[in-house]
C-alpha cells in the first residue's frame, strides 16, 4: 500500500500551489465583499484566519474562517465591533444566569446601551453580496481540495497502516505504525478543474441570487394574501424552501435509486430476494433449520454409537 | 457515503440558510443558500457517476518475470504485477483511487499497490509492482479496490471490482548433491529411461541360450553355438523396460495444518516435485497417486514436459489444501471471515441487500447442538428471577385493590368491590402484559451487556446471507447457517481456504481427541498402493510420501499391501514428514545409506546429537516457559516412539523409512532409482 506524498504548498509545479491561489483569489473577493458591508478593518479576521490556517494546515481552517466572517457581519449589523460584540454577549450570558434569577434590574452602563445598529445593514446589496458568497464559496473549495492534497482526501481509516520500511532493521509491528493517510496526489490538478469550480462557483452564486429574490417576492406575496395561516413573510419563506429542498431531494433521490436498481447485479439480486425471504419468513425458517440441523446431529450420534 | 467533511459542511449551510431565511438576515441567507446549492449540485454529480461506478469497469491483470508475461509462478522467484483499471462507457469517473488486494501467498512486496486519478474511457489507470512468492502452492488476486470521492473529499463511496485470478506457484527445483544420469556413462549401462529386467525380451544384452523352438527369427539363432553342439540354439537378450516411480502423496488434514509454505503437506509437495523434476530429466516414467481420508486421484506414469507440467500443476494446486473441521469455533472464524468479505465483497454486505434488523442481536439466540445438560440450578436461578419479579406486581395488585375499594365507596353504583368481574379481567390482562415484559427483558438482558456477542450475531447473518448466495444455497441456507453451526463452520471454513486466508482451527475436540489423525486414509492408501501392483509391469519404484506418526497402531493394512508389492519384485520407499523445529529421530542415519552420501548425513545428524537437551522436569512447572518446555519435550517424546513403531512395523519387511527432515530423502529416492536403473549389472 502506497500513498501520495505530502507536497510543498509554494511548489510551483504541484497542484498544491494552484489551489493556494484559488483560496487567495475567494479570499480577496471575500475581502472585497466584507468591505462593502462596512466591515472595516475586522473584515481582516476571516482573511487572516484563513492564511494562518492554510499554512499551518489546520483541518477546521475552513469552518473558523466562515463563522468568523458571519461573526464580524453579526457585529456590525449591532453596531458593534466584534470584540465588543463578543463582550457583551459574555455580559448577558452572566448576568442572565447569575443576577436575572435574584431580580436584579440591569445596569445602565452596558455594551448594549453604546450600540447603534445601521439601519437596513441585512437588506440585500447587489454590489457586496455576490462577492461576498462567491469569495466564500471559492475559498472554501479550495481549501477543502487543498486538504485533500494535504491532509487527506478519503476518510482515515485506522486498520490501514504506513507500509513497512524497506530496512529489514527497523521493521515496526503493522499495529504500532502510523494510520495511513491517503491524499489526491498533487499532480493531478488540471486547469480544467479550476475553470469548472469557478463556473460552478458564479452559477451557485447566481442560481442563489435569484432563488432568494423568488422567495422573497413570493413570501411578501402570501403574506399578504393569505388570511387562513397568517404567518410573516420570514417563515413563508422557510416554509417554501423546505418544501422546495425536500421534494428536490427526494425525487432526485428516487430517481437515482430507480436507475441503480435496474443495473443490480445477478449476486446482489440474489442476495436482496434471499434477504426479503428470510425476513418475510424467519419463523418457520428456523425451526425447519433448527430441527434438521438437531435430527442431523442425532442420527450422527447414533452412528457412532456401537 | 457522506464523510466526517461533508457533514460539518452540510450542517453549517443548512444553520446558515436557517439563520438567514428565519431571521430575515439576507447576507446570510444568499450565502448559506450557494453553499447548500453548491453542496447538493456535488452530491448530485457524485450520486450519478457513483450509481454507474461499478458497471462497465474492466481489470486488466498481467504478471511478468524478466521474459514477459507468465502463467505458473515459481516459489522463491520474484514477478512483477501490472495492472490496468479501464472504464468502457462514459461518464468518466473524476477522481479514484485504485488499490490491489495483495493475496496471502506472496511476500516482500515492493513498489506502488495503489494508485489514483482521473477515470475515463480510453485512459486507464495503472499499477504495478513487485513481489516473491513464499512456497509452492496458488497465488489467487481478488481483485481491485476502487475509492471513489469528490474533490474535496465531502462524499466517499468504496466498492471492489472482482477479477479473481489464480496462478499456480510451482515448486523450487532443489538441489539434490549429485546430478542425476543425464547421459549413457558407459558402455554397459542402458540409455536414460530404461533398465533392464532379469526376463527374456528384446534388449541388446544376452540374458541365455536355449534349444530353438519353430517359430523363432532366424536373426536370434547362435550360430557358432549351434554348429558345436550340432542343433538349433537360439540367443535369448534380457528385457529392457523404462523405470517408474508412482509418487504417493498424503494430503490428509494431518499434513494440512499449519501455515501454507511451513506445513508438512508443503515439505511433501517440495519432495515429491524434485523427485518428479529430476527423474523427468533422466527420462524416468514418473506416476502421481494423490490421497486423503476421503479417495485418491491418479495420474499414469508417464514422461515429457506435458506430463510433468501436470503433475506440478496437481502438486501446486495440492499445495494450497488447508485443514476443516466441523468442530472449529465460529466465534473464532467469524471475525477473520467477516473482515475479509468487508474488504472483498463489500457490495454485498450492504444494509439495502444484506440487512440485520436491529432486534437480531438482542434477540436471537444461535442453538447448540447437542443441547446444553439438564440443570437444577439454572432452573432454581430463574425461578428465583421469577419470584422476585413478581414483587412489584403483588405491590401493584395490593395497591389496585385498594384503589377500587376507594372508588367502590365514591362510586358504589358503577364500581363493584374486588374480586368482580371486571376487576378480575382487568388483573389478568396486566398480568399477561407484565409478564411478558418480564419474559422479554429476561432474554434480553445477557445480550444488553454482551457487545462482542451481539457483533458477532450481527456478522454471522452477515456473512451467512453471503455465502448462502455464493454457494448456491439460498433460499433456505441463510437459514440453515443461522441455525446449524457445523455447516456453518464448514462454509466459512471452504470461504477463506477459497481465498487463501489463513484461520485457526482447534486440533482437539471437545472429548479431547485429536481431530486431524485421519485414520481413514490408510484404507485409501493401501487400495492405491494395490491398485498400483495390479497395474504395474515391471519392478517399480513406489515412493510413499505419507504422514504415519500419529497412526502407528493402524498400519496392518497398509503393511500388508506393501508385501503384496515386495512379493511382486516392486520396491517401497516411506518418507514421513518432520516437524522442522524437533530434532529429527536417533535412528535416522541409520537409514540413509548412500554410500556418497554417508560424510554429509554424519555431519548434519550430529548437528543434532550434539544439542544439549535440558534435564527432563518432573516436577510441577514454575512459569510458562517451564509449561513450553514440557510440552515440547513430551510431543518430541511421542514422536520419537511414534516414529520409530512406524519404522519397526515397516523396516520388518525390508522396507526403508525416511524421516523427510532434510533435503537427504530426496537423494535416497535418486538412489534408488539408479539401482533400479543399474539392477543385475556389474561395472
Amino acid at each position: 500500500m502506497n500513498d501520495a506524498r505530502e507536497p510543498g504548498l509554494f511548489d510551483k509545479h504541484s497542484g498544491a500551489f494552484t489551489y493556494v491561489l484559488v483560496c487567495l483569489g475567494g479570499l480577496a473577493c471575500l475581502l472585497l465583499g466584507l468591505f462593502q458591508r462596512g466591515a472595516g478593518s475586522w473584515g481582516l479576521l476571516p482573511i487572516v484566519m484563513a492564511l494562518v490556517a492554510i499554512v499551518l494546515r489546520w483541518r477546521s481552517g475552513p469552518v473558523l474562517t466562515l463563522l468568523s466572517a458571519v461573526w464580524v457581519l453579526l457585529a456590525r449589523g449591532q453596531g458593534l465591533d466584534p470584540f465588543a460584540y463578543l463582550l457583551g454577549l459574555v455580559n448577558e450570558g452572566i448576568y442572565t444566569i447569575l443576577f436575572a434569577p435574584f431580580g436584579v434590574t440591569r445596569g445602565q452602563a452596558g455594551y448594549w446601551v453604546n450600540r447603534f445598529p445601521p439601519k437596513d445593514y441585512y437588506s440585500f446589496q447587489a454590489l457586496s453580496d455576490p462577492f461576498l458568497c462567491g469569495g466564500m464559496l471559492i475559498y472554501l473549495a479550495g481549501a477543502y481540495r487543498l486538504q485533500a492534497m494535504v491532509v487527506s482526501i478519503l476518510p482515515i481509516d485506522p486498520r490501514r497502516r504506513e507500509p513497512a520500511a524497506a530496512d529489514p532493521n527497523k521493521k515496526v509491528k503493522p499495529a504500532l505504525r502510523p494510520v495511513l493517510k491517503q491524499r489526491r496526489s498533487a499532480n493531478l490538478v488540471t486547469p480544467r478543474e479550476i475553470t469548472q469550480l469557478l463556473i460552478t462557483a458564479a452559477a451557485c452564486t447566481g442560481a442563489a441570487l435569484v432563488l432568494w429574490l423568488w422567495l422573497s417576492r413570493h413570501g411578501d406575496h402570501l403574506t399578504q394574501t393569505e388570511r387562513f395561516w397568517q404567518l410573516a413573510a420570514s417563515s413563508w419563506r422557510a416554509i417554501m424552501l423546505v418544501w422546495l429542498f425536500g421534494i428536490g431531494i427526494i425525487v432526485v433521490a428516487g430517481v437515482l435509486s430507480y436507475f441503480g436498481q435496474g443495473n443490480v447485479p445477478r449476486e446482489e439480486a440474489e442476495m436482496f430476494l434471499q434477504d426479503v425471504t428470510w425476513r418475510e419468513t424467519i419463523r418457520e425458517q428456523r425451526t425447519l433449520m433448527s430441527w434438521l440441523a438437531w435430527a442431523r446431529l442425532r442420527r450422527r450420534k447414533r452412528e457412532e454409537e456401537p | 457515503m457522506l464523510t466526517a467533511r461533508g457533514w460539518w459542511f452540510l450542517v453549517l449551510a443548512a444553520a446558515l440558510l436557517l439563520l438567514g431565511v428565519l431571521r430575515d438576515l439576507t447576507p446570510f441567507a444568499l450565502l448559506g443558500l450557494t453553499l447548500f446549492l453548491w453542496f447538493l449540485l456535488e452530491w448530485l454529480m457524485f450520486a450519478a457517476r457513483g450509481h454507474s461506478a461499478r458497471q462497465h469497469l474492466r481489470v486488466v491483470r498481467l504478471v511478468v518475470d524478466e521474459r514477459g508475461p507468465v502463467d505458473n509462478l515459481w516459489a522463491g522467484r520474484s514477478f512483477e504485477v501490472q495492472i490496468e483499471l479501464w472504464r468502457d462507457a462514459r461518464p468518466g469517473l473524476p477522481y479514484v483511487k485504485v488499490t490491489d488486494l495483495t493475496p496471502f501467498g506472496v511476500e516482500d512486496v515492493r513498489g506502488t499497490t495503489a494508485a489514483d486519478g482521473r477515470l475515463d474511457i480510453n485512459r486507464p489507470l495503472s499499477v504495478a509492482y513487485r513481489f516473491r512468492c513464499k512456497a509452492a502452492g496458488e497465488v489467487r488476486f481478488e481483485g481491485v479496490r476502487l475509492d471513489l470521492a469528490d474533490f474535496q473529499g465531502f462524499f466517499y463511496w468504496r466498492t471492489f471490482v472482482t477479477a479473481p485470478v489464480v496462478y499456480r506457484v510451482l515448486p523450487v527445483m532443489l538441489e539434490t548433491g549429485t546430478p542425476g544420469a543425464r547421459a549413457k556413462r558407459h558402455n554397459v549401462l542402458p540409455p536414460p529411461g530404461v533398465h533392464r529386467l532379469r526376463r527374456p525380451g528384446s534388449g541388446s544384452e544376452l540374458l541365455d541360450l536355449r534349444d530353438y523352438m519353430p517359430g523363432d527369427p532366424p536373426k536370434t539363432i547362435a550360430w557358432k553355438v549351434s554348429a558345436r553342439r550340432d542343433k538349433l540354439i537360439t540367443k535369448e537378450f534380457e528385457s529392457e523396460v523404462p523405470v517408474r516411480c508412482t509418487l504417493f502423496v498424503d494430503a490428509s488434514n494431518s499434513v494440512r495444518l499449519g501455515p501454507i509454505g511451513k506445513n508438512a503437506l508443503s515439505r511433501i509437495v517440495e519432495i515429491a516435485a524434485v523427485i518428479a523434476q529430476t527423474n523427468s530429466s533422466n527420462r524416468d516414467l514418473t506416476g502421481l497417486c494423490l490421497f486423503d481420508e476421503a479417495g485418491s486421484r491418479i495420474i499414469k506414469a508417464g514422461r515429457g514436459p506435458r506430463h510433468r507440467g501436470e503433475i506440478m500443476n496437481r502438486l501446486a494446486e495440492t499445495a494450497t489444501l488447508t485443514p476443516a473441521t466441523g468442530s472449529a469455533s465460529a466465534d473464532r472464524l467469524t471475525p477473520v471471515a467477516y473482515a475479509f468479505a468487508e474488504e472483498a465483497y463489500p457490495q454485498l454486505l450492504r444494509s439495502e441487500i444484506n440487512h440485520v434488523p436491529w432486534w437480531m442481536p438482542f434477540w436471537w439466540k444461535v442453538p447448540t447442538y447437542p443441547k446444553r445438560p439438564f440443570s437444577i440450578l439454572s432452573y432454581l436461578v430463574r425461578f428465583f428471577l421469577l419470584v422476585i419479579a413478581l414483587v412489584p406486581f403483588t405491590v401493584f395488585t395490593f395497591f389496585l385493590i385498594l384503589g377500587v375499594e376507594k372508588l367502590h365507596h365514591v362510586f358504589p353504583k358503577f364500581i363493584a368491590r374486588p374480586p368482580s368481574l371486571l376487576f378480575t379481567t382487568v388483573l389478568t390482562a396486566a398480568a399477561i402484559v407484565y409478564f411478558l415484559f418480564v419474559f422479554v427483558f429476561m432474554r434480553v438482558l445477557p445480550a444488553v451487556f454482551a457487545p462482542r456477542r451481539r457483533r458477532l450475531l450481527k456478522w454471522r447473518k452477515s456473512l451467512s446471507a453471503l455465502l448462502s448466495v455464493r454457494y448456491g444455497l439460498a433460499p433456505g441456507g441463510l437459514a440453515l447457517l443461522l441455525e446449524d453451526d457445523e455447516q456453518y463452520t464448514l462454509h466459512v471454513q471452504r470461504f477463506l481456504a477459497e481465498h487463501q486466508i489463513p484461520f485457526p482451527v482447534p486440533l482437539y475436540d471437545s472429548q479431547g481427541r485429536y481431530l486431524f489423525a485421519a485414520p481413514g486414509k490408510i484404507d485409501v492408501l493401501t487400495k492405491a498402493l494395490l491398485q498400483a501392483v495390479a497395474r504395474g509391469h515391471d519392478n517399480e519404484l513406489y515412493v510413499v510420501l505419507a504422514d504415519l506418526l500419529e497412526l502407528p497402531d493402524r498400519l496392518d493394512p497398509l503393511v500388508r499391501a506393501v508385501r503384496v508389492a515386495l512379493g511382486r519384485h516392486h520396491q517401497v520407499v516411506f518418507i514421513c514428514p518432520w516437524p522442522p523445529d524437533l530434532p529429527p529421530p536417533r535412528t535416522h542415519e541409520r537409514y540413509l545409506v548412500a554410500p556418497w552420501f554417508h560424510g554429509r548425513s554424519q555431519e548434519t545428524t550430529s548437528k543434532h546429537v550434539k544439542k544439549k537437551r535440558k534435564p527432563r522436569k518432573m516436577e510441577r512447572p514454575q512459569t510458562d516457559e517451564d509449561v513450553y518446555d514440557m510440552l515440547e519435550e513430551m510431543l518430541e517424546d511421542r514422536l520419537h516412539t511414534a516414529y520409530e513403531r512406524v519404522q519397526q512395523a515397516l523396516t520388518r519387511l525390508g522396507v526403508t523409512v525416511i524421516c523427510a527432515a532434510s533435503d537427504r530423502s530426496v537423494q535416497v529416492i535418486l538412489d534408488r532409482m539408479d539401482r533400479l536403473r543399474v539392477a543385475g549389472i556389474k561395472r
